[in-house]
């Protein structure tokens, strides 16, 4: 079955989409508990023999066009591969990259024995969840009972929380298996990982390069293959950005899909719990899992999950123009002078390619959306100097003892606050003292109710709203580290979806020049709220449709792989 | 509100309810209700609010009294003088021993408490179903219950006692509710059973009387059954040990006597056993009459109609001339 993609330059691509090994979305996702996964192979859809003689193999490094998740299930129960030596194959190549990396808190020590475990279990004829082997890495200011948990900062150091956030909790009783705790800018507050207090993280693409940030060890991680899929949190950007610039696919669900409870808290108006995976199936599977109310977190939803699954139907079942009848808008504003031309360039690209799928894709204009970076960093400041009051060396995490009680509070944060945590407690103290509140916290908040109505009068006039996920590709570690503001400035694509509590994806739609082989660029994808199953339906067609489908970094795109 | 005993009156209503509602025990002392006023003052006339002055550390009714009451005089006296500017607003604290207002020790600053709405804590929006199930599951309330009572026809002591405690009340309720005359009632918990808690330092509740026995126990005093002394005896019995009114008549021959007969025999045999007293009452010393009365009751051992038993020895001593 082949996919006519029609390029921008009139080249005819004859594209041999790879099949995904599962037709029927699997029934049963939305009743995790109880059946496992009823996958049918549609044998009638093979690839085309002349382009492929290569069979399925066991090999780890799949391409973006297969959703591991399901795929490793579909091993695993078909016997072609143990949970532990898929294990094994991950860990050695995280072994292998991760000095290069250094995406990696803390690596768990018990990945082979779980894996064994499930194979036990698998060997056993037993049920087995649908997450059962797949490779999770969460960024390291998401609790894990058993694993440090440090959110990147001195203050946490050794710390080990006595309970799972609802997220990893949901991952484990699902199957998945926590590989470990990956490296972030200290409490989310940084786009590159360089405000970790640990180390800074390598982009996978050219390691001279940031990740992004803050949840750059999630990106970076996935991007390496490292683990399958990872959990990142993003409170002004810090899942997609990191997705756009190590070309994976970064998923940020609606304010109140997935539970706060055991995130560590930067905003939490703002804060939600993300997904990065290689494909945008991977990624709505993983946000399906650990979606859902909690009673823990009062912010979060009682509304219905949707079978986010469901969406990943395969190509070979698409018509020519799949998306016909859909209305995009392009956000004008992030097109402009400050965009680096190779972002603006990709994203017209894809707007293209959504056009050849049937979408009108038009320009609209958000007038407020500039004033989303200052209100964001007002609002995110504030909030942040009340969250982080919690960290006085009393109740956990590291004391510096003194003679009396506010000199503790004051030498515990000196020692164990990083600059930019320091700026941004100053910041949103000074934002909220008497005389000032009403000139910036309360503008700030009135400015994002302007935004907030501004994007659902777009999102009543469009399905999805596009734009660039960052004006420009991964820059140079060191680049911005000693310019705050130009670090900030940098999240202007991001700020304003967090500040309406929107859904976003963010998937990799091209390149910009850099590298030794280009750097990736993301195409950021809006939604309207709770309407994560749209973002991902869309995101998938496009993924699936694109040429030079495959996002693998140089680093690691010398291991065998089938095509 | 204009004044402090308007003030602690509306503070000591406020502990009722909650203590009718049973969401707090209401006790300023341990903290579970506390009380911060504001007193301003302005000259009469004037439409503007004067300064406001805040009082903390009030730590009693009485004390919310007291010190807006002192308050009060506090800035007027400087409005006389001329001095009215000198009320600021600020925090005084009240001193007890003293009895008056003081200023806090000034601090540094303002107090920045740099409140934002806080975002872990979502709007609480409450269904009309919701709403409504709280009212229809409401208690009686105490403005409720005094206006009862007030139907009633008891006195407004008598309301404001009963209403006052919810226990109290209820015990009330609970007499009537049996029969027995609101006003008899009111008297008996108001007097002897009140007396006796403060003795024992008991609540209500402790005391070992049911509100089922005082009811039987007025009715048997109505009835004549027993007189009214011996059921004050019958009541200190019942509050220290309980039991049953019915039980201790029977257990201790308690029934009083009305037989006109058996009272004439004692009457006769304890006029023939006093012959000098019965000389001395005939020759005109008519006070004598209330010996003879206890020493027949005694005889009686206490249950001879009081009424029959006075009526029939003036028949006796007036018959014999």
């Amino acid at each position: 079955m082949y996919i006519v993609v029609s390029h921008c330059n009139s080249h005819f691509w004859l594209q041999r989409v790879k099949m995904l090994s599962t037709l029927q979305p699997p029934r049963s996702l939305s009743h995790f508990r109880t059946k496992p996964l009823l996958l049918r192979r549609h044998t009638s859809l093979k690839p085309l023999s002349s382009l492929s003689s290569q069979p399925v193999t066991h090999s780890t490094l799949t391409d973006q066009s297969q959703s591991q998740i399901l795929s490793t299930r579909d091993s695993l129960l078909s016997r072609q591969i143990t949970a532990a030596e898929l294990a094994e194959s991950f860990l050695a190549r995280l072994r292998r990259t991760e000095p290069h990396l250094r995406s990696f808190l803390h690596v768990s020590d018990a990945v082979l024995t779980q894996a064994r475990d499930l194979d036990d279990k698998l060997r056993r004829n037993e049920e087995v969840g649908p997450l059962a082997g797949v490779l999770v890495a969460v960024k390291d200011n998401i609790c894990t009972a058993e694993m440090p948990s440090t959110a990147g900062s001195r203050v946490l150091e050794g710390y080990t929380p006595p309970y799972d956030a609802t997220a990893v909790r949901k991952i484990k009783e699902l199957g998945g298996i926590v590989v470990g705790k990956t490296n972030l800018d200290e409490f989310g507050m940084g786009s590159t990982t360089e405000g970790s207090a640990f180390q800074v993280t390598a982009n996978p693409w050219d390691t001279t390069r940031v990740p992004g940030g803050s949840s750059g060890g999630s990106a970076a991680a996935v991007s390496a293959r490292q683990s399958m899929v990872s959990l990142g949190s993003d409170t002004g950007g810090s899942v997609r950005q990191p997705a756009s610039f190590c070309g994976v696919v970064g998923l940020k669900p609606t304010y109140g899909r997935v539970s706060r409870f055991g995130l560590m808290a930067y905003a939490s108006s703002l804060d939600v719990i993300g997904c990065f995976g290689t494909s945008v199936a991977d990624a709505g599977i993983l946000l399906h899992a650990i979606s859902g109310h909690d009673r823990l977190d009062a912010t979060s939803s009682k509304r219905e999950v949707p079978d986010l699954a469901s969406q990943f139907v395969s190509i070979s079942l698409l018509q020519s123009k799949p998306l016909k009848g859909l209305k995009i808008g392009l956000i004008r504003e992030t097109l402009d002078d400050g965009v680096d031309i190779g972002v603006t360039s990709a994203i017209r690209t894809a707007a293209l390619h959504l056009e050849e799928l049937g979408c009108s894709v038009t320009e609209v204009s958000l007038p407020s959306f500039s004033l989303g970076l200052p209100a964001y960093y007002v609002i995110a400041s504030s909030e942040s100097s009340s969250n982080l009051s919690r960290y006085d060396g009393l109740r956990y995490g590291n004391q510096v003892a003194a003679d009396e009680l506010n000199s503790q509070y004051m030498d515990s944060r000196a020692k164990g606050f990083g600059s930019e945590v320091k700026r941004r407690i100053l910041t949103g103290t000074y934002a909220l003292s008497a005389g000032y509140y009403d000139a910036y916290y309360k503008r700030a908040q009135q400015v994002r109710t302007i935004i907030r109505k501004s994007f659902k009068a777009a999102l009543d006039e469009h399905d999805i709203l596009i734009s660039p996920a960052a004006p420009s590709a991964a820059y140079k570690i060191g680049e911005k580290k000693n310019d705050p503001l130009a670090m900030y400035a940098g999240d202007i694509m991001t700020v304003n979806v967090n500040l309406a509590g929107l859904p976003a994806l963010v998937l990799p739609c091209g390149y910009a020049e850099g590298g030794s082989a280009g750097l990736p660029v993301g195409l950021q994808m809006i939604g309207a709220a709770f309407d994560e199953e749209k973002l991902l339906g869309v995101g998938h067609i496009f993924e699936q449709t694109l040429q030079n489908c495959r996002f693998v970094p140089p680093l690691i795109a010398d291991e065998d792989k089938p095509c | 509100m204009r004044n402090g005993i308007e003030a602690a009156e509306y503070a000591a209503e406020i502990q009722r309810v909650v203590r009718y509602l049973g969401v707090s025990n209401g006790n300023m002392q341990e903290g579970s209700l506390r009380c911060d006023v504001n007193v301003s003052v302005r000259p009469i006339g004037q439409l503007q609010f004067g300064t406001k002055v805040e009082i903390k550390n009030l730590n009693a009714f009485s004390a919310v009294s007291r010190a807006i009451d002192y308050e009060i005089s506090r800035q007027v006296l400087l409005h006389s003088q001329g001095q009215d500017k000198e009320i600021v607003q600020e925090t005084r604290l009240w001193e007890e021993g003293a009895q008056k207002t003081v200023t806090m020790r000034k601090k540094e600053g303002l107090s920045d408490y740099r409140y934002f709405p806080e975002p872990d804590l979502p709007g609480v929006f409450l269904t009309q179903d919701y709403v409504d199930g709280i009212h229809n599951s409401l208690p009686e309330l105490p403005e409720m219950k005094r206006r009862r009572y007030e139907k009633m026809g008891l006195s407004m002591q008598d309301v404001l006692f009963l209403a006052n405690d919810m226990n109290v009340a209820e015990f009330f309720d609970t007499t009537i509710k049996k029969g027995a005359d609101a006003k008899l009632a009111a008297n008996w918990i108001m007097s002897d059973i009140a007396a006796y808690m403060k003795n024992e330092e008991l609540s209500i509740t402790e005391v070992k009387l049911s509100p089922q026995e005082l009811a039987e126990l007025i009715a048997s005093i109505k009835d004549g059954t027993i007189s009214g002394k011996i059921g004050k005896q019958i009541l200190f019995e019942l509050l220290a040990k309980g039991g049953t009114v019915k039980g201790l008549i029977e257990e201790k021959d308690l029934v009083q006597i009305v037989d006109p007969a058996e009272i004439e025999k004692m009457v006769e045999k304890v006029l023939s056993e006093n012959p000098k007293q019965l000389d001395q009452y005939r020759s005109g010393k008519t006070k004598l009459q209330g010996y003879f009365a206890g020493q027949i009751m005694k005889l009686s051992k206490g249950k001879a109609n009081p009424g029959l038993l006075n009526k029939i020895l003036l028949e006796k001593l007036n018959a014999k001339s």
